[in-house]
C-alpha cells in the first residue's frame, strides 16, 4: 500500500510541477503562434515564465481601500487550482487522492478560484474591478451547466463520474471516441474551455481596451508578486483545462502504471497534445473576432444544448 | 445535474455580490466609513452558524451517517449503505470516496506553500519592507475615484438579469437629463430596475390577501360586546351537545 501511495504522490508532484511550468509555456506558445500567424516574430515561448519571475520580485503595492482579500485571493486561486491539478488524471490514471477526483470536485475547485479572483476584483472599489467581476461571474455561472452536463454524458458512458475512471474506461474502449455523444460533448467542452480560460470569442487575453475586458479588468489593481500569482493561477488553469480536454477525449499515452518510463512518456505525450490544442486555439483566435458581451450567453447556451444533446444521445442510442 | 450546476454557478455569483458589494471596496456613506467592529458577543452569534457549515463541508462523514439513520427510521425504508470511509463521502454504487477533509488540508497546504515561495523570492529580490505600500487605485489611469463610481449590487447583477430577461421580466426605467447647451452631454442619468417575482405574485400575494380577509371577518365578529361573547359561548355549547348526541 505504501509504495502505491508513494507512487501516486510522485505522480501528483510531477503533475503539479508540469502545471506550474507548463501553463505559462502553453500561454507563451499561444502568444507565439498568434504572432507568427499575424506576420510578427513574437516573444519567445518562455517569456511568460520570465515575466512571472520578474513580477514576483517586485514591490507589493495595494490600493488604498483594499482589504486582506486583495492579497489573499491569488493564494486561494493558486491553491484551488493546484489541488485540482494534483488530483486530476493528467500524466497518469493514478494520481494521489484519485478516488476523490470526481467531476464535481474539480469543477467546484475551479469555481472556488474564480470566486476568489472576483472578490479580489471588487476589493479595491474601482469601476473596472466591479465590471470585470460581474461579467466573469455571469459567464462562469452560465458555463457551469454546459461543462457539467457535457462531462455527465461521458460519465454515463463510462459508468462513473470519477475522472481517472472515465479516462481508464476510454482507454479500454477506443471505439467510444467516434460515437456521436462524444463528438457533441467535445464540441460543448471546447466552447466551455474557451469561456473559462478567457479566450476569443468570449474574452480577449491580449486586450487592454477597457470596456471589452473581462478577466483583465478584474486583476487591474494587482501588481508585483500578487499579479504574478494570479497570472500563474490562470495559466495553470489553462493548462489543466486543456489537459483534461485532451485526456478525456484522446487519452492515449497517459500512464496506466506508475513506472518511470510510462510516466515520462505520459508527460511527453501530454505536452504534445496540449501544445497541439493550444496551437489550434491560437490559429482559430487569429481568424475570429471577439463576440459582443451580450451575445456570449448565446454561445454558452449553444454549448449547453450540445451537451444536453450528448446526454440524450447517450441515453437513447444503444 | 444541469439545474444543480446552474444553481451552483448562480449561488457563487450571488455570494460574490453579497460579500463583495457589502464588505469590499470604498465606503459608500460616512457612516460606513466610520464603522467599527461590534462586541465579540455579537460576532459569536454568526460564528455559531458558521461552525456547523464548516463541519458539514469538511467532515460530512461525521454528520451524514446520523442523517441516513434518521431518514431510514422516518421513511421506514431499508437503511442506506453505511459510509465506508470515516471522514469521506462514498458515492453510491461505486468505489469512489470523496475526501473533503484531505482536500481542505491540500488547499491550506497550497496556500501556505504559495505564500512562502513568493515571500522567498521577494526577500531574494531586494531588501524592501515587508509591508505592502499603499497607493491610489489604478483603474486604468482614472484619477479621483469616488464611491459612486463603484459597481453596486444592481450593476453587478445586471448582465445576469439581462440573460434571464424572459423569465424575470424586470421593470426598467432609464431617465437621461441632457445639458441645456448640447444633447451630447448628459447631466444626470437615473436607472431603476425592479423585478416582480412571479412566485411572490402568483403564490404568496393571494395567500396573504386570503389571510387578511379572514382576519377582517374575525375582527368584525369581535366588537367587544359581552353579550355577543356569551352568545358565541352558548352557540358553541349547543353545537358541541348536538355533535355529542
Amino acid at each position: 500500500v505504501s509504495t502505491s501511495l508513494l507512487a501516486s504522490a510522485g505522480v501528483s508532484a510531477i503533475q503539479l510541477g508540469a502545471a506550474v511550468a507548463g501553463g505559462p509555456l502553453l500561454y507563451g506558445l499561444m502568444v507565439k503562434v498568434r504572432a507568427r500567424a499575424e506576420g510578427r516574430v513574437g516573444a519567445p515561448v518562455r517569456q511568460p515564465l520570465l515575466d512571472l519571475w520578474k513580477l514576483a520580485g517586485k514591490e507589493r503595492i495595494h490600493a488604498w481601500h483594499s482589504s486582506v482579500v486583495l492579497p489573499l485571493a491569488p493564494l486561494v486561486l493558486i491553491a484551488s487550482t493546484a489541488a485540482a491539478v494534483v488530483i486530476a488524471p493528467l500524466i497518469s490514471t493514478g494520481p494521489a487522492l484519485g478516488r476523490t477526483s470526481d467531476v464535481f470536485v474539480i469543477v467546484f475547485l475551479l469555481l472556488l478560484g474564480s470566486v476568489a479572483v472576483a472578490l479580489g476584483g471588487l476589493d479595491a472599489g474601482t469601476a473596472f474591478g466591479g465590471m470585470g467581476a460581474s461579467r466573469a461571474m455571469t459567464i462562469g455561472a452560465l458555463a457551469e451547466p454546459a461543462l457539467l452536463v457535457a462531462v455527465l454524458a461521458l460519465s454515463i458512458q463510462a459508468g462513473t463520474s470519477n475522472l481517472p475512471g472515465i479516462v481508464s474506461a476510454t482507454l479500454a474502449h477506443p471505439g467510444w471516441v467516434a460515437t456521436p455523444e462524444r463528438v457533441l460533448a467535445l464540441a460543448a467542452l471546447v466552447i466551455v474551455v474557451l469561456a473559462e480560460t478567457g479566450r476569443i470569442p468570449v474574452d480577449n487575453p491580449s486586450t487592454h481596451l477597457e470596456l471589452t475586458m473581462i478577466h483583465e479588468a478584474m486583476i487591474l489593481e494587482y501588481a508585483g508578486p500578487e499579479l504574478a500569482l494570479v497570472t500563474l493561477g490562470e495559466m495553470m488553469r489553462l493548462g489543466l483545462l486543456l489537459s483534461l480536454l485532451a485526456n478525456l477525449f484522446f487519452p492515449w499515452g497517459i500512464a496506466a502504471t506508475a513506472s518511470i518510463p510510462h510516466l515520462v512518456l505520459g508527460l511527453a505525450v501530454l505536452a504534445a497534445k496540449t501544445a497541439a490544442i493550444a496551437g489550434m486555439i491560437a490559429v482559430a483566435e487569429v481568424s475570429a473576432a471577439k463576440l459582443r458581451l451580450f451575445r456570449v450567453p448565446e454561445i454558452l447556451s449553444a454549448a449547453f444544448v450540445l451537451s444536453v444533446l450528448a446526454v440524450v444521445t447517450e441515453l437513447v442510442l444503444p | 445535474v444541469a439545474a444543480l450546476a446552474l444553481t451552483g454557478g448562480l449561488t457563487a455569483a450571488a455570494f460574490v455580490k453579497a460579500f463583495g458589494i457589502g464588505f469590499l471596496g470604498q465606503p459608500r456613506t460616512p457612516g460606513a466609513a466610520g464603522a467599527g467592529e461590534v462586541h465579540p458577543a455579537m460576532t459569536a452569534g454568526t460564528a455559531l452558524l458558521a461552525v456547523p457549515c464548516l463541519v458539514l463541508g469538511v467532515v460530512p462523514g461525521a454528520v451524514v451517517p446520523l442523517l441516513a439513520r434518521v431518514a431510514a427510521t422516518a421513511l421506514g425504508g431499508p437503511r442506506p449503505d453505511p459510509l465506508r470511509a470515516g471522514a469521506g463521502l462514498a458515492i453510491a454504487g461505486s468505489a469512489d470516496v470523496i475526501q473533503p477533509a484531505l482536500l481542505a488540508v491540500a488547499l491550506l497546504a497550497g496556500l501556505v506553500l504559495a505564500w512562502g515561495l513568493v515571500r522567498l523570492r521577494a526577500r531574494a529580490g531586494a531588501e524592501r519592507g515587508h509591508r505592502a505600500r499603499r497607493a491610489e487605485a489604478w483603474d486604468c489611469g482614472r484619477e479621483l475615484q469616488t464611491a459612486r463610481m463603484q459597481y453596486t449590487a444592481t450593476s453587478f447583477a445586471e448582465p445576469l438579469q439581462r440573460v434571464f430577461d424572459d423569465v424575470l421580466r424586470p421593470d426598467r426605467d432609464l431617465d437621461v437629463t441632457h445639458l441645456a447647451e448640447s444633447r451630447y452631454f448628459a447631466q444626470a442619468i437615473t436607472y431603476r430596475s425592479r423585478i416582480d417575482d412571479a412566485i411572490e405574485r402568483g403564490a404568496y400575494r393571494p395567500l396573504t390577501i386570503l389571510v387578511r380577509r379572514w382576519g377582517e371577518v374575525a375582527r368584525r365578529a369581535q366588537n367587544g360586546s359581552v353579550h355577543r361573547y356569551l352568545g358565541f359561548g352558548f352557540a358553541a355549547l349547543v353545537v358541541l351537545l348536538v355533535v355529542l348526541a
